[in-house]
């Protein structure tokens, strides 16, 4: 499935993935794509809370075509 | 869209991180056939009937291994039962064991076993008997503790009655426990209460005792009040047992002291035969010669004795003449013994009564009424009597007709009281005259001659009005004392100001003191004043004989004079003063009195000393309510003291508070 992430400012990726994969994974990807740390990728459906990283895409429902919101994290 | 590129740049770096790689679309097609082994089994055709082949096989061996899993379950079984069923069969049965004994034995055995059997059936039959005969033996100790839900009173003695159980609820039943009732006694009841609710009766009856205002109410709050007894072990009642045990304490506590005596049985006038005890002193010797001596009087003198009662109050009226009389005298004499001998008479009797009446009354001790309440059960277990009746009476009995009686017979007692009273003096003198009556007895005719004879109508009219005064004085109609009237001297009328607060009772003894203190004062200051002189005089006497004033000229003798004079007066006064001082306590009374002589008080002063100080008086309302008020003191003081109509005398302070409280009332009593 892919996955597109979009912090509205310019920066757009998408990231084919599994739903089997965890959020920290796609995190490593979308950074190889944009070209920031993974630790300050912070990703979100738009009005909810952030991703956590041990949790797989499956889990959070993310499915094939969705647009998930990238902001910049603290890492923590 | 990612394209293949970017997939397969994707699973470089996937490979990298240690994920999974993503499958590539292009690549499926190449390695199906390879993965598919693994990955899919039932994607083939064969590999699909291999599965169902194995799949059958599988479904076959389990059927069978089942099938012979409950073969062997039922095997089991099988034997378990049949060894169940053995065991039934197990020992020797009737033809093996016949068939190992002879008839005789067999025999032998049989009449030993039916004797056992026999035994065994009658031992039954007894158990069975003893059972039922406990059950049949059912007596009154099995209704000790039932409540019966009727009074005692409700059984007639005459007929049976049956009792069955009352029909209650369980709740009921477990708080009440069980009650019997018969059921014809309780439609009675039910009737009776019926017709009574139909009476309608007022709600209170004040003639029914012991019932209060709101004794109808008494059901509603209390509940209905359920009359039952409680049976005992002996048949008896609860509530029976419980009446004697308070006699029993009733007749130990029953020493109560009866007041008056026998009055119900007024003492026969007759001495009772086996009671007369004759003894002859001499004294009854003496007794018929003095009264044959009165027997001759009263020939001479009929009209004297016939009047009645010699009173003592004539007598002395006699001797008060100042003429020694010695006719009446034996008269008298005779009379006062006769009526004396009649007293100790009755005085004896009534000690013997008395002494009767305690001797009845001598304390029930305990043991004899345990003895008597035993003798009493043994005779009549349920009847509650006593044999004696004297024991049961009541202590004292007040009740109107004692009332009444004792009220109609106060007045004869003080009359008795002032004719013993006066009897001791004129028996001393009786005796006196009696001594020597021997020697008057001769002349006793002429002496009574001229005082009595003359006297006689004077005598019985005086008996007659001594006997109506006294009457009237003892005997008053109401019961209430007789207002104290003015015509008996100034300590009565006194006494009788003083009850009616008109008078009132000063502090007597400090005016006394004050008034004693005041007189010798005064004593003491003539004292004083006739020593001075007596003094005076003695120095001009001693000055006059030592010659001092010859040696004077008379101008000097005047001039000395003078000066001692002058000089005693200085002593004098200096004395005077000084005792003065030390004794004189006045006593300072203000008492002002208006036009008429009536003391006024201070306020009523300080407005007449007012009006006189200004010339003018009140006005003519003032003037009016003012002589309206005084006359109506004045009719207040005259008024009875019993008469309670108006507030006045004794009932003064409750009168004043009646009428301050605005309320009508009449003092009783």
């Amino acid at each position: 499935m892919i996955v597109t992430v979009n912090d509205r400012l310019g920066s757009k990726a998408t990231v084919p993935c599994l739903p089997s994969d965890t959020v920290g994974d796609l995190k490593v990807l979308v950074a190889a794509q944009i070209g920031r740390a993974p630790r300050e990728i912070l990703l979100k459906r738009q009005g909810e809370r952030p991703f956590k990283d041990f949790i797989t895409l499956g889990d959070y429902s993310i499915q094939n075509g969705v647009q998930l919101d990238l902001e910049i994290g603290t890492g923590d | 869209m990612a394209d293949a590129v970017s997939i397969e740049q994707n699973n470089k770096i996937r490979a990298a991180l240690g994920l999974k790689p993503l499958p590539v679309p292009g690549a499926d097609h190449d390695d199906s056939d390879s993965s598919s082994e693994d990955e899919d089994p039932a994607s083939t055709l064969e590999s699909r009937e291999a599965m169902a082949s194995e799949n059958w096989k599988k479904m076959q061996d389990d059927a069978e291994a089942k099938r012979k899993r409950e073969e062997r379950n039922a095997a089991i079984k099988r034997a378990r039962d049949l060894a169940q069923r053995d065991a039934k069969l197990e020992g020797s049965t009737l033809g093996e064991a016949g068939g190992a004994e002879d008839t005789k034995a067999w025999l032998m055995q049989a009449k030993k076993r039916q004797k056992k059997i026999e035994k065994e059936r009658a031992r039954k039959l007894a158990e069975e008997l003893e059972e039922r005969e406990r059950a049949a033996e059912y007596s009154a100790a099995d209704l000790a503790g039932i409540k019966v839900g009727h009074q005692v009173g409700d059984f007639d003695g005459g007929e049976d009655h049956i009792l069955t159980l009352k029909d209650t609820t369980i709740d009921e039943n477990e708080e009440e426990g069980d009650e019997l009732e018969n059921l014809d006694l309780k439609e009675r009841e039910a009737a009776t209460e019926r017709l009574e609710l139909k009476k309608r009766k007022p709600a209170y009856d004040p003639t029914e005792e012991n019932t209060g205002i709101l004794a109808q109410y008494d059901e509603e709050i209390d509940g209905k009040k359920r009359k039952r007894f409680t049976l005992d072990a002996k048949g008896f009642t609860e509530e029976e047992r419980e009446a004697k045990r308070q006699e029993v304490t009733n007749k130990l506590k029953m020493n109560i002291v009866s007041l008056d005596f026998e009055a119900e049985t007024p003492a026969s006038d007759y001495m009772d035969v086996s009671e007369v005890k004759i003894k002859k002193p001499k004294k009854k010797k003496a007794k018929a010669t003095k009264r044959r001596a009165v027997l001759d009087d009263e020939d001479l003198d009929p009209a004297a004795e016939s009047t009645g009662t010699p009173n003592a109050n004539a007598m002395d009226v006699d001797t008060n003449n100042g003429v020694p009389v010695s006719a009446p005298a034996p008269r008298k004499w005779a009379g006062e013994d006769i009526s004396f001998v009649d007293d100790d008479d009755l005085q004896a009797s009534l000690t013997r009564q008395r002494r009767a009446a305690f001797k009845k009354r001598q304390k029930v001790r305990p043991e004899d009424l345990a003895r008597q309440l035993r003798e009493e059960e043994s005779q009549t277990p349920t009847e509650v009597g006593t044999p004696d009746g004297n024991e049961e009476e009541p202590g004292l009995v007040i009740d109107e007709t004692s009332e009444f009686v004792s009220n109609l017979q106060k007045p004869t007692l003080p009359e008795r009281r002032e004719r013993q009273i006066s009897t001791p003096a004129d028996e001393s003198r009786a005796k006196s005259e009696g001594q020597d009556e021997p020697e008057h007895a001769g002349d006793v005719d002429m002496e009574r001659t001229y005082n009595d004879i003359e006297d006689d109508e004077d005598l019985r009219e005086r008996i007659k009005r001594d006997e109506e005064a006294q009457s009237r004085q003892h005997i008053s109609t109401t019961g209430l004392e007789e207002e104290a009237t003015l015509d008996q001297g100034l300590g009565a009328t006194l006494s009788m100001l003083k009850q009616r607060g008109l008078v009132k009772g000063s502090d007597a003894a400090d005016k006394n003191s004050l008034h004693r203190d005041r007189h010798n004062f005064l004593q003491e200051k003539t004292r004083l004043e006739t020593e001075a002189e007596k003094r005076a005089r003695q120095q001009r006497e001693r000055d006059r004989a030592s010659g001092k004033l010859d040696r004077m000229s008379a101008r000097e003798r005047e001039e000395h004079a003078r000066w001692e004079n002058k000089q005693r007066d200085q002593q004098d006064a200096r004395h005077m003063a000084e005792v003065f001082n030390r004794e004189y306590k006045p006593d300072v009374q203000l008492k002002y009195t208006d036009e008429y002589g009536r003391a006024m008080n201070q306020k009523e002063a300080f407005k007449h000393l007012s009006h006189q100080f200004h010339g003018k008086g009140s006005g003519k309302m003032k003037t009016e309510k003012r002589l309206k008020k005084m006359e109506e003191e004045k009719k207040r003081e005259a008024m009875s003291a019993l008469d309670s109509s108006q507030h006045t005398g004794m009932n003064n302070a409750m009168g004043a508070t009646a009428r301050k409280n605005r309320q009508a009332g009449v003092r009783l009593g």
